[in-house]
C-alpha cells in the first residue's frame, strides 16, 4: 500500500511538470458557445499535436502507433497533471477513448495506421452505435449493411452522435444477418464521414447547444477492408468499446470540488457565509466522502491495470456514481444563491453559467454509454452473478421479434 | 504507487478469514447475545494465541511490530464475521492510545500484557450529556457527573465504555481542577469503581457504566495536549472500525445476493428483479466506495502522512454509511425470515448501529472532515491530491 509515487514516477511526473510548464501556457477552457467551432477545433487539434510530439497523446500504447510506450500509471500521472491546467474541450476523446482500443485490439495493420494519426489531432471520430429504437437495448439495431462483392452497402439511421458534424471518420454497427439472434448477427465497421450518402442533422440538446447528432446513412459503400473484426462478431467488438467509455472518472464540465466550497465561503445565507451554516458543512461533507472515494476508487483501478490485469464490470462503478453526484452537487451549489440561483449571469456569480452547464450536462450523461439501469444490471448480472430477467429475445432470429 | 494490500497481507487476510469461518459461527455470536455481561467468548483466547492483538504493536513491547496494513485486514475480518470479542477496544483505542502517548515506562508496563491478552483494555471518553465537535467535552452543564483528575484519583461517571464490562484497564478523558483536558490510565480493579452493565444496542460490545470515586489514576506519560491526542487516537482507531464496517457491509452483501439468487417468487429467482438486482448493484458500488477511502485510511495510518484526518474521517463516513445500507437492505431482502432471531442479519443490523455511535456519530465526523478540508484548501501546498482532482 505505497499511495506515493516510486522515484521513476516522481521522475516522470517532473518531466511531465516541466513540459506543462513549457507548453501549457496558453491552455485555455472551452466554453459551451465555442464547442464544435472552426476556431476552436483548430486550438485543440494543436494542443494534441504538441503531446503526440512528445509521446503523451497515449502514454501506454507503442510509439510505433503514435504513444509513448509506458504504463498505465504514467498514463494517470499525465492526466493529474494535465487537469491542474485550463481544460480545453477534448475532441479526440471519443476516438482515443473508445474507437481506438476495438482498433488495436481487433483491428488490421492497415486500420491501425488511423491511430497515429488520431493521435496527432489529424482525425476525429463519432460513434455511430444508438438508433432511433435501439439505445439502451443497443443490439436491436437496424441498419442494415449487405454484402456485394468486396464491399458492403449500408443504410440506416443513427442517433446520439456525439461529433458526427466534424468527425473524420465512425465505428459504426449494422446489422449483417437479420436470421440470427441480435446479438450474433451484428458487424462492426470503420466509416470514412466523408463518404457520399451519409449526411448529418444536428439535435437541438436541452442546453440550446448541438453536439449530438442524427446521421442517416443512404446506401453507403464501404469497403470491406474497413469491417473490424469478423462478420457477425461485431456484438463483441462494440463491447470492448463500451467498457472502455465507462471506466472514466466523468468530473468534465462541472465544477471542481474545490470551487464549489470556495463558493460557500463567499455567499451569505440569512447574514452569514453558506459555510458557517450546519446545514451546508453536512451536505458539503458528503459530496467531498464521495468524491474522495471515487477518486481512490480510481486509485485502485489503476493498480489492477499496473498489476497487468484486465478491469472487471465493475469499473463501470464510476461513471454511474459520478454522473449522479455531479447532478446533486451542481443544484446544490445553485441553491447557495437562494432565489438569484434562477439566473444565470454573472451578476448572481461567475460561476454560475458552469454550475448550470454541469447541471444540465449531468442528465445527458447519466443515459450516454450505458444509462445507470443497464451500468446497474451489468454490475448485478456480471460482477455480483444475479440472474437475468426473462426475456422475450433470447434464441430468436432477429427478424421474427 | 499501490493502492492494494501486498501478498503478505492478503495472505494474513484469508489466513484469518479461514480461521475465523471455522471458530466464529453465527450460531456462537448469537448465543453470545444472551449470555452474560461479564462472560468472555472462548474465540478471545484463540485470538490471543494466534498472536492478532500483537500485530501493530512494536517488538520491544511485546508486539509482533508488524504494522497497520496488517491490523486492517484483520479488522476486516473480525468485522466480517460480527466477532464478538474485546480486540477492537484493547487494540485500536487502549493500545494505541499507549503506544502513542504513554511513556516508556507505561509501555513497558502495560503494552506486553495487552499483547499477551493478560489484560483487556479500553477506553473511556463518553459522558452522559457530554459531546461536541471537537471530540468531547468533558463539561457537563451541572458538573456532576463529569470525570475530574485531582493530584492522581479521579472521580466521575463514564458511559457508555465498550467492553467496559471485560476490561482490566483503561485509557480515560478527564478534566483537571484547572478545567483542561487530560487523558489519564487506569486499573479497573479497584473497589473505588463500580461497573454497571449497559442495556446496548448490540449487546455483544459489553457495554458499561464506569463511576470512580477517588480511584487510582496515572497521567499518560507523553502527552502533552490533550485534546490533540485524543482526536488522533479517535482517528486512527475510527479506520480500523472502518474496516470492520466494510468486512461486515461486504458479508451483507453476500448474504443477500445468495439468498436472492436461492428463493423463488412468481415462479422465478428473486435476484432476477431489477429492483431488487438494482438495490444490490447500489449496496455493491456503495461498499467498493467505502472500501476505496479505508484503504486511503489504511495507506495514511501505515505512512503517518499528514492527510491522515482527513483519511479517518473520509474513511469513517462511508464505512458508517455503507454497513448501514448493506446491514438494512440486505435484511429487507430477506423477507420474513431475516427479521428473525434464527437469520443472521439482524446481528449485522446491530453492529453496524453500535459502529456508527463509536467514536463520534456521522455528524461529527462530517463537521470533523469539512473543517479539516476547508483548512488545507488555505495552503495549496497541503491540498492533497484527490482534492485538487476532484
Amino acid at each position: 500500500m505505497d499511495f506515493s509515487d516510486t522515484q521513476e514516477e516522481a521522475c516522470f511526473r517532473q518531466e511531465v511538470r516541466s513540459w506543462l510548464q513549457a507548453n501549457g501556457t496558453t491552455l485555455r477552457s472551452t466554453s459551451p458557445d465555442e464547442l464544435y467551432t472552426e476556431a476552436d477545433i483548430a486550438f485543440c487539434r494543436q494542443w494534441q499535436k504538441k503531446k503526440a510530439e512528445a509521446g503523451y497523446a497515449h502514454i501506454v500504447w507503442p510509439k510505433e502507433y503514435g504513444g509513448m510506450g509506458g504504463n498505465w500509471m504514467q498514463a494517470a500521472i499525465f492526466d493529474q497533471e494535465e487537469r491542474r491546467l485550463p481544460r480545453p474541450f477534448n475532441y479526440f476523446s471519443v476516438g482515443i477513448g473508445q474507437c481506438l482500443p476495438s482498433i488495436m485490439e481487433f483491428g488490421s495493420e492497415e486500420q491501425k495506421q488511423l491511430i497515429p494519426q488520431t493521435l496527432r489531432g489529424d482525425l476525429i471520430w463519432c460513434q455511430l452505435f444508438s438508433e432511433p429504437n435501439a439505445g439502451v437495448d443497443l443490439a436491436a439495431v437496424r441498419s442494415k449493411a449487405v454484402r456485394e462483392g468486396d464491399n458492403w452497402v449500408i443504410s440506416g439511421q443513427k442517433v446520439w452522435t456525439s461529433g458526427a458534424q466534424v468527425a473524420d471518420y465512425g465505428i459504426l454497427i449494422a446489422r449483417t444477418d437479420p436470421d440470427l439472434p441480435k446479438h450474433r448477427g451484428l458487424t462492426y465497421f470503420l466509416i470514412d464521414m466523408t463518404l457520399p450518402g451519409i449526411s448529418v442533422q444536428p439535435i437541438k440538446q436541452i442546453s440550446g447547444h448541438s453536439e449530438f447528432n442524427e446521421v442517416f446513412l443512404d446506401a453507403i459503400v464501404v469497403a470491406d477492408s474497413c469491417r473490424l473484426g469478423e462478420v457477425n462478431q461485431g456484438w463483441q467488438v462494440a463491447m470492448h468499446a463500451l467498457t472502455a467509455e465507462r471506466f472514466k472518472r466523468l468530473n468534465t464540465r462541472m465544477p471542481s470540488m474545490m470551487s464549489v466550497m470556495q463558493l460557500s465561503q463567499e455567499c451569505e445565507l440569512d447574514g452569514e457565509k453558506a459555510i458557517e451554516k450546519d446545514s451546508v458543512r453536512q451536505y458539503l461533507a458528503n459530496c467531498l466522502v464521495n468524491k474522495c472515494a471515487q477518486e481512490h476508487f480510481m486509485s485502485r483501478m489503476l493498480t489492477v491495470l499496473a498489476q497487468g490485469k484486465d478491469l472487471g464490470s465493475e469499473a463501470s462503478i464510476l461513471k454511474l456514481m459520478s454522473c449522479q453526484l455531479n447532478q446533486e452537487l451542481s443544484a446544490y451549489a445553485m441553491e447557495m444563491f437562494e432565489e438569484s440561483g434562477a439566473v444565470v449571469d454573472a451578476e448572481t456569480h461567475p460561476l454560475m453559467q458552469e454550475l448550470f452547464d454541469a447541471y444540465l450536462w449531468a442528465p445527458g450523461l447519466r443515459i450516454a454509454g450505458g444509462a445507470d439501469e443497464i451500468l446497474m444490471n451489468i454490475i448485478g448480472e456480471r460482477t455480483l452473478g444475479l440472474p437475468s430477467e426473462p426475456r422475450l429475445d433470447k434464441g430468436k432470429a432477429f427478424k421474427d421479434l | 504507487m499501490n493502492f492494494d494490500f501486498d501478498e503478505d497481507q492478503y495472505f494474513i487476510k484469508n489466513d484469518a478469514r479461514r480461521f475465523l469461518s471455522d471458530r466464529c459461527s453465527m450460531d456462537m455470536v448469537r448465543t453470545y447475545l444472551d449470555s452474560d455481561a461479564t462472560e468472555i467468548s472462548p474465540l478471545w483466547q484463540e485470538i490471543v494465541e494466534l498472536g492478532w492483538l500483537g500485530v501493530a504493536i512494536p517488538e520491544e513491547y511485546g508486539g509482533l511490530g508488524m504494522g497497520y496494513l496488517e491490523l486492517c485486514v484483520i479488522a476486516e475480518e473480525l468485522g466480517r464475521v460480527v466477532a464478538p470479542v474485546p480486540f477492537s477496544s484493547s487494540i485500536y483505542l487502549a493500545a494505541e492510545a499507549i503506544v502513542q502517548y504513554g511513556s516508556e515506562e507505561q509501555k513497558q508496563q502495560y503494552l506486553p500484557a495487552i499483547a499477551s491478552g493478560e489484560l483487556i483494555g479500553t477506553m473511556a471518553w463518553s459522558e452522559k450529556g457530554a459531546w461536541s465537535e471537537s471530540s468531547v467535552s468533558l463539561s457537563n452543564q451541572d458538573g456532576s457527573d463529569a470525570v475530574v483528575f485531582d493530584n492522581g484519583f479521579i472521580t466521575g461517571v463514564k458511559r457508555p465504555v465498550s467492553h467496559g464490562m471485560l476490561a482490566d484497564i483503561a485509557v480515560v478523558t478527564a478534566r483537571n481542577t484547572e478545567g483542561e483536558t487530560v487523558l489519564v490510565l487506569v486499573e479497573l480493579s479497584e473497589n473505588t469503581l463500580q461497573r454497571k452493565p449497559l442495556i446496548s444496542v448490540d449487546p455483544s460490545q459489553r457495554n458499561a457504566q464506569l463511576s470512580f470515586d477517588r480511584h487510582p489514576a496515572l497521567l499518560l506519560g507523553k502527552c502533552e495536549d490533550a485534546q490533540e491526542a485524543l482526536d488522533n487516537v479517535l482517528n486512527r482507531a475510527a479506520i480500523l472500525y472502518a474496516f470492520e464496517q466494510v468486512g461486515g457491509a461486504q458479508r451483507c452483501q453476500e448474504l443477500a445476493v445468495e439468498y436472492v439468487k436461492e428463493r423463488k417468487t412468481f415462479s422465478r429467482q428473486v435476484g432476477s428483479y431489477q429492483a431488487v438486482k438494482h438495490k444490490l448493484a447500489r449496496m455493491y458500488a456503495q461498499n467498493e466506495l467505502a472500501r476505496s477511502n479505508a484503504y486511503y485510511g489504511a495507506w495514511a495510518l501505515a505512512s503517518g502522512s499528514e492527510e491522515l484526518p482527513l483519511a479517518a474521517a473520509a474513511a469513517r463516513i462511508s464505512a458508517t454509511n455503507c454497513f448501514e445500507f448493506a446491514a438494512r437492505e440486505g435484511l429487507h431482502l430477506h423477507g420474513g425470515m431475516g427479521y428473525t432471531w434464527e437469520v443472521d442479519c439482524h446481528l449485522y443490523l446491530k453492529r453496524s448501529r453500535d459502529l456508527a455511535l463509536k467514536v463520534g456519530s456521522s455528524r461529527c465526523w462530517n463537521e470533523k472532515l469539512i473543517a479539516t478540508a476547508l483548512a488545507c484548501m488555505n495552503d495549496t501546498e497541503k491540498v492533497p491530491t484527490w482534492l485538487a482532482n476532484s
